[in-house]
């Protein structure tokens, strides 16, 4: 178990060190911070001060030692366009609005996804079973910015019952989540239906059923026990995906203020010490839940051998 | 005809949905390849006196644009089809880079063993743990958005599961005995991954690049709609729609005539990638009648 730990943790650590890599060399050698900062009138020795200001003009080695330590204490300097604001803190800021979306929309996803999955495994390739997989296909095939778009057209604007943009009331979350919760739900809904045909298939459940042990009893106390952990697994999965940058475009068009929305202005600003502080902080917490989800995966399945 | 053709054809007349689901993607690659003749006019043609016309059966839509005009009064009809060529086009591109590359890796990785499949898997384990749409969105905001530069980031960010997949199957493959056969007839190592592995991966390899191809596309829009891929005067759906939103209250159509074009193409090629998966694998058919009695 120990040694298991540690080498996931290992593991962990170079991706972080990956992403930093990565950032460092896209952010500070590819793309010419100090340029950015100065006005595109700025003279050739404004330039030049700016750059050893920044720190620009010592080896790259070093630039790439001194932003790693900065990395490791989560300081990334101030962000470039609201001076004075530390880059970490207005990412940290706007983790808990992008953890309520992500919650909201992957949790819907799975109450309809389980369900949905389970009555189309039921009787493979049957009208219902037809229905529900185009139905989980068109899901994940309506990227979700446009679904936010039609939500906001339709029910925002057209019926009026919820806001369309903007925080802090259930009417203001319900919108987005849907967004976010339908392309999930879709390809939820296929793995449940894949998963559940499995398990359907197995001796187990032909002798439960031959001890006459109800149809419904049958797909919610065995099949779907058995299936649980990967669709759990799939589910945290989900979880992190959403959070590593699928939200963007939903918190664009609702104005919702996440990690996502700030992500993509700092984007078009070139706000880079808040581009450099959201990835890394973002790659954290996938890693962290990703772990988790290795650990229970563990913990839940005495199956899984820990190597 | 030859063989394969017609029982794939044969199959395709067993399932209406798969066969509209065909037709669709097919007239979307026509409509592409064809665009400078089927389009009734130029994209980017500016018209500010007929801007936001509503589609021709509307009241002020009229037949020269059938699906009315955009707020700089382009034609929308023409700028969909231009839409498919750029949405097709990353999309291939990327499918055939990415697919290319993952595969002789995986296949590497998987018929060598070993340290060589150490490295490689663990490369791919550590690459696909890193948050890539928001590295992406990173490197295009640094190096600038444009077609070129997105096919470049989705290659890098997308080879992953074409190794995986690869890999995995050349394991199997590896053990059954028409290798161990050309192996002890001594054919080359080459000889082996191309003649007959990498055959035998084809089934497996369609479905993946055709699901791939669909999520590209998807990820093409959303690009292009957060302002760093497809740039005008390049037209593409994405761009389209994000043009649309300061129309969205007023006139949504502008929003549902890309949106509709994008979705109902993804939606065909995950129907067609379903079904090639089930026609090509027997054992999920197995597993899915014996469920069923």
């Amino acid at each position: 178990m120990l040694t298991f730990l540690a080498r996931r943790l290992a593991y962990s650590l170079i991706v972080i060190g990956g992403v930093l890599v990565v950032v460092f060399v896209t952010t500070r050698l590819i793309g010419d911070p100090a340029r950015i900062i100065l006005p595109a009138t700025a003279s050739q020795a404004d330039y030049e001060l700016q750059r050893s200001r920044m720190g620009l003009d010592q080896p790259i080695l070093a630039q790439f030692f001194v932003f790693v330590a900065g990395a490791v204490r989560g300081d990334f300097g101030e962000s470039l366009w609201d001076r004075g604001s530390s880059a970490m803190g207005l990412v940290v800021e706007r983790i808990p609005a992008t953890l309520q979306l992500v919650f909201a929309g992957v949790g819907l996803a799975m109450a309809i996804s389980i369900p949905a999955g389970i009555l189309a495994a039921r009787r493979p390739r049957s009208l219902l079973d037809r229905v529900i997989t185009l139905l989980s296909l068109a899901g994940f095939s309506v990227p979700n910015f446009l679904l936010a778009m039609v939500l906001i057209i339709v029910f925002a604007v057209g019926l009026g019952w919820f806001y369309t943009s903007g925080f802090g009331t259930i009417r203001h979350l319900v919108l987005p989540a849907v967004a976010v919760a339908l392309p999930v739900a879709g390809r939820m809904t296929q793995f449940v239906r894949s998963t559940m045909i499995d398990e359907f298939s197995r001796p187990y459940i032909a002798t439960a059923r031959s001890k006459g042990v109800s149809e419904p009893a049958i797909a919610v106390r065995h099949a779907l026990r058995n299936a649980a952990i990967p669709i759990l697994t799939l589910g945290g999965w989900e979880f992190t995906r959403q959070l590593a940058g699928y939200t963007v475009a939903v918190e664009v068009v609702f104005a919702w203020p996440g990690v996502g929305q700030l992500a993509s202005q700092a984007i078009l600003r070139r706000d880079f010490t808040v581009i450099q502080a959201d990835v890394f902080l973002v790659a954290i917490i996938v890693l962290v839940i990703n772990l988790i989800i290795d650990l229970l995966y563990t913990v839940l399945d005495p199956r899984v051998k820990m190597v | 005809m030859p063989h394969w053709l017609s029982s794939v054809l044969g199959e395709l007349r067993r399932d209406r949905l798969a066969t509209a689901a065909v037709t669709i993607v097919m007239t979307y690659l026509l409509a592409a390849l064809l665009a400078p003749w089927i389009a009734p006019g130029d994209p980017n043609s500016q018209d500010v006196v007929g801007r936001l016309q509503g589609p021709f059966w509307d009241q002020g839509g009229a037949l020269a644009h059938p699906l009315g005009t955009d707020a700089l009064g382009q034609d929308l009809l023409s700028r969909v089809i231009y839409g498919a060529r750029a949405s097709l086009l990353i999309g291939f591109l990327v499918v055939l880079v990415a697919g290319t590359f993952g595969t002789v890796l995986g296949v590497v990785a998987g018929y060598r063993g070993g340290r060589t499949d150490q490295i490689i898997s663990r490369i791919t384990d550590i690459q696909t743990a890193f948050p890539g749409l928001l590295l992406a969105l990173t490197i295009l905001a640094v190096i600038g958005p444009g077609e070129t530069n997105l096919v470049i980031v989705f290659a890098i960010n997308g080879w992953m599961v074409y190794c995986r997949t690869a890999r995995s199957q050349t394991l199997s493959i590896r053990e059954q005995p028409y290798i161990e056969a050309a192996r002890a007839a001594g054919s080359r190592q080459r000889t082996i991954i191309f003649g007959h592995i990498i055959p035998n991966l084809a089934s497996t390899l369609v479905t993946l690049a055709t699901l791939e191809l669909a999520r590209i596309i998807l990820a093409e829009s959303v690009l292009s709609f957060l302002g760093v891929g497809v740039q005008t005067p390049s037209v593409s759906w994405g761009l389209m729609i994000a043009d649309a939103e300061t129309y969205m209250t007023t006139n949504p159509w502008l929003t549902f005539v890309p949106g509709a074009a994008l979705a109902v193409l993804v939606l065909a090629m995950n129907v067609v990638a379903s079904w090639v998966r089930t026609i090509a694998d027997p054992v999920q058919r197995s597993r899915e009648s014996i469920a069923r009695a």
